[in-house]
C-alpha cells in the first residue's frame, strides 16, 4: 500500500516537472501592447499580436501584426486568419488579408472590421508542412 | 450545544455578506442603478432620469452629432459651392430623364425628407423597392437597399440610366448637357465634353450631383441634445429628454437589441441583414438583396477602385476589394439611418410597413421561421405591451430635427 502511494505521488511529481519543463522549453517574452493568443494545442508554439482591443472603432476597418513566439523565432508557410460572434452565429463581412513583413518577421493582418457590438473571436491559423496550429483571441467591442 | 454554536457561527459568517451582497445587487436592478435623479422643472412637475449608469454609457455611443465631415476624396467637386449649385440644378431638372418628365426629386422629394412617401406598387410602374432616403447619404459606405455602389457618384448615375426609372441612355447625355444651360459649368468643372466618353460625362454628372447631395444633412435632434446633456453630466438638462422616449431608448439598448445593427450617430452600422422581412417580390420572383448586390459592385467599372475616382491612393477602395460573398447576404438589406425616420415612411426595403408603429410590432412579433436557417440570432419575438410600442416610437421620433 505505501509502495502505491508513493508510486502515485512520484507520478503526479514526474507530471509537474514535465509540464514545467514543456512550457520552459517555450519561453514567449510578450512585448508592449502585445498579447497572447490560446489555443488548445499545447504542446505548440506560443502566438502574440499587437493589437490593442480599446483602440477598434466599430464598423472601421483595422489591422495588427501576428508573429508565433518562440526561441527560434519559426515563420509558418501560411497564417490564415478571421473572426467570428459567437453569439449572433455569424463573421465578419469582409475577407481580411494577410501579408508577411521580413523586416519584422511578423504577419500583417488587414483589414478586420466588427460591424457590431459584442463579443467577437477572433481565429488564426498558421500552417508549418502538415501541421496546422488554431489560435483564438476573445475581444469585446462597445 | 458547541456544535450547534458552531454551526450558528459559520452561519453568520458565510451567509451575511451573502446576503448583504444580493441586497445590493437587487438594488442594482440588472444593468446597474438607473440616476436616481428627481428634478423640479419650472413648472412644477418632477422630470426624471430613468436610464442606468450602463444605458448612460451606451447612449454616448450615439453621438454626437453632427459628426466631422471631410471632401470626399473619390470626388473632386466634393465641397466646391459651385459645384453644389451646379449639383441642385441637375438634381431638380427633369432634363435628366428620357421623356423629360421625371427628374431627381420625383422620387427623392425634399419635403418627403428626400424620398418617397407613397407606398411601393401601388401603381404597376411603381419601382419594387421603397424608395431610400438621401438625409445623410455622405457618410455611407454602401449605397441602395443591396450596396451595389460604393460611391456616391456611382449611385447618383444608375438611376439616370435605368429603363425603370429616368431612362435617359448615356448618348443622350451628352446631347442634354451640350444643348442645354449645363453646358457652361460642366466645361468649367471638367472640360471640353468632346473629348469625354459617353461613360466619363456619366461619371462627372454624377459627380455634381454628388456634391449637393452631400449638403443633404439633419440637424441636431432633442436626442443629441440629450446625449450632449449625458457627455457633459448635466443630469438636469437630460431629464428633460421625456420619460417615454427614455423608457424607448431603454428598450432599444436593451430587451429589443435595436442597436446591435442600429448603431453609432447615424443609427445604422451600414451593414446588410435580414430583417425577416418577405423578398418575393411575385410569386416566382426574388429580390436577392446584397447578394445581387455584391454581383453587381464587383462587375462595375465605376467603383472606388476605378480609375474614375479621384482618389489616387485609392483609400476607400479596400471594401469593394475585401466584401465577402456569403449565402447569408441572400435576401438581406442594408440597415438604413434612423435620423428623421418619422418623415421617411413607408419602411422596410419593399416598403411594406407604413408606420413606425408596425415596424416595431414587425419586430415584437417576428416570425423567425422567415429568417434565414443560418440567420443571425439576434432577431426574436419580443412581445412587447401597447405602452412598450408607444415608448420605442416616442423614442424614434425624438431622432427628428
Amino acid at each position: 500500500m505505501k509502495i502505491r502511494t508513493y508510486l502515485t505521488g512520484l507520478f503526479f511529481v514526474s507530471c509537474v516537472v514535465v509540464e514545467a519543463f514543456a512550457f520552459a522549453g517555450k519561453p514567449c517574452q510578450v512585448p508592449d501592447n502585445w498579447s497572447q493568443l490560446e489555443t488548445l494545442q499545447k504542446e505548440s508554439a506560443a502566438a502574440i499580436i499587437d493589437l490593442q482591443a480599446d483602440k477598434i472603432s466599430l464598423g472601421q476597418p483595422f489591422s495588427f501584426k501576428f508573429a508565433l513566439c518562440d526561441k527560434a523565432h519559426s515563420i509558418p508557410d501560411r497564417v490564415i486568419a478571421g473572426a467570428i460572434m459567437p453569439a449572433h452565429q455569424h463573421g465578419m463581412n469582409y475577407t481580411p488579408t494577410v501579408t508577411f513583413d521580413k523586416a519584422s518577421k511578423s504577419f500583417e493582418v488587414e483589414d478586420f472590421l466588427f460591424h457590431m457590438p459584442g463579443e467577437w473571436e477572433i481565429t488564426i491559423s498558421s500552417y508549418s508542412g502538415e501541421t496546422a496550429t488554431h489560435y483564438t483571441k476573445t475581444v469585446t467591442i462597445n | 450545544m458547541l456544535t450547534f454554536r458552531f454551526f450558528i457561527y459559520l452561519l453568520l459568517v458565510f451567509l451575511l455578506p451573502n446576503i448583504l451582497l444580493a441586497a445590493t445587487s437587487s438594488a442594482d436592478g440588472d444593468l446597474n442603478s438607473t440616476k436616481d435623479i428627481v428634478i423640479s422643472s419650472a413648472e412644477g412637475s418632477a422630470k426624471r432620469l430613468l436610464l442606468t449608469e450602463q444605458q448612460l454609457s451606451q447612449v454616448l455611443a450615439h453621438g454626437p452629432w453632427p459628426p466631422m465631415t471631410k471632401p470626399d476624396p473619390s470626388n473632386r467637386l466634393s465641397g466646391n459651392k459651385q459645384a453644389i449649385e451646379f449639383g441642385r440644378r441637375l438634381f431638380f431638372s427633369t432634363r435628366l430623364s428620357g421623356d423629360n418628365t421625371k427628374s431627381c426629386i420625383s422620387c427623392h422629394a425634399p419635403d418627403e425628407a428626400f424620398a418617397s412617401g407613397r407606398v411601393v406598387k401601388k401603381d404597376p410602374d411603381d419601382l419594387d423597392r421603397n424608395t431610400l432616403s438621401l438625409l445623410n447619404v455622405r457618410f455611407n459606405r454602401w449605397f441602395g437597399w443591396d450596396g451595389s455602389n460604393d460611391n456616391l457618384w456611382a449611385q447618383s448615375m444608375r438611376p439616370i440610366i435605368s429603363i425603370r426609372e429616368m431612362n435617359l441612355p448615356t448618348e443622350k447625355l451628352r446631347e442634354v448637357i451640350q444643348e442645354s444651360t449645363f453646358l457652361a459649368p460642366y466645361k468649367a468643372f471638367f472640360g471640353e465634353i468632346s473629348q469625354h466618353s459617353d461613360d466619363l460625362v456619366l461619371v462627372n454628372i454624377g459627380k455634381a450631383l454628388a456634391a449637393f447631395q452631400e449638403t443633404i444633412v439633419t440637424k441636431r435632434t432633442p436626442f443629441d441634445n440629450f446625449v450632449g446633456a449625458v457627455a457633459n453630466k448635466d443630469w438636469a438638462e437630460a431629464s428633460k429628454y421625456p420619460e417615454s422616449a427614455q423608457r424607448g431608448l431603454s428598450l432599444f439598448l436593451g430587451r429589443g437589441n435595436c442597436s446591435f445593427c442600429h448603431s453609432g450617430s447615424l443609427f445604422t452600422n451600414g451593414e446588410f441583414h435580414d430583417a425577416g422581412v418577405p423578398y418575393f417580390i411575385r410569386p416566382g420572383v426574388v429580390d436577392k438583396g446584397r447578394h445581387q448586390g455584391i454581383i453587381n459592385l464587383k462587375k462595375s467599372p465605376f467603383t472606388l477602385a476605378s480609375d474614375y475616382s479621384d482618389d489616387s491612393e485609392k483609400s476607400g477602395a479596400w471594401a469593394v476589394r475585401k466584401v465577402a460573398s456569403r449565402h447569408s447576404n441572400f435576401g438581406s438589406f442594408r440597415v438604413p439611418g434612423l435620423r428623421n425616420v418619422v418623415s421617411t415612411a413607408p419602411y422596410m426595403h419593399n416598403g411594406s410597413l407604413k408606420t413606425l408603429e408596425a415596424v416595431v410590432d414587425h419586430y415584437s412579433n417576428i416570425n423567425i421561421e422567415r429568417l434565414h436557417a443560418d440567420g443571425e440570432a439576434i432577431l426574436k419575438p419580443l412581445n412587447l405591451s401597447k405602452q412598450e410600442v408607444q415608448d420605442l416610437v416616442s423614442f424614434l421620433e425624438s431622432l427628428s430635427d
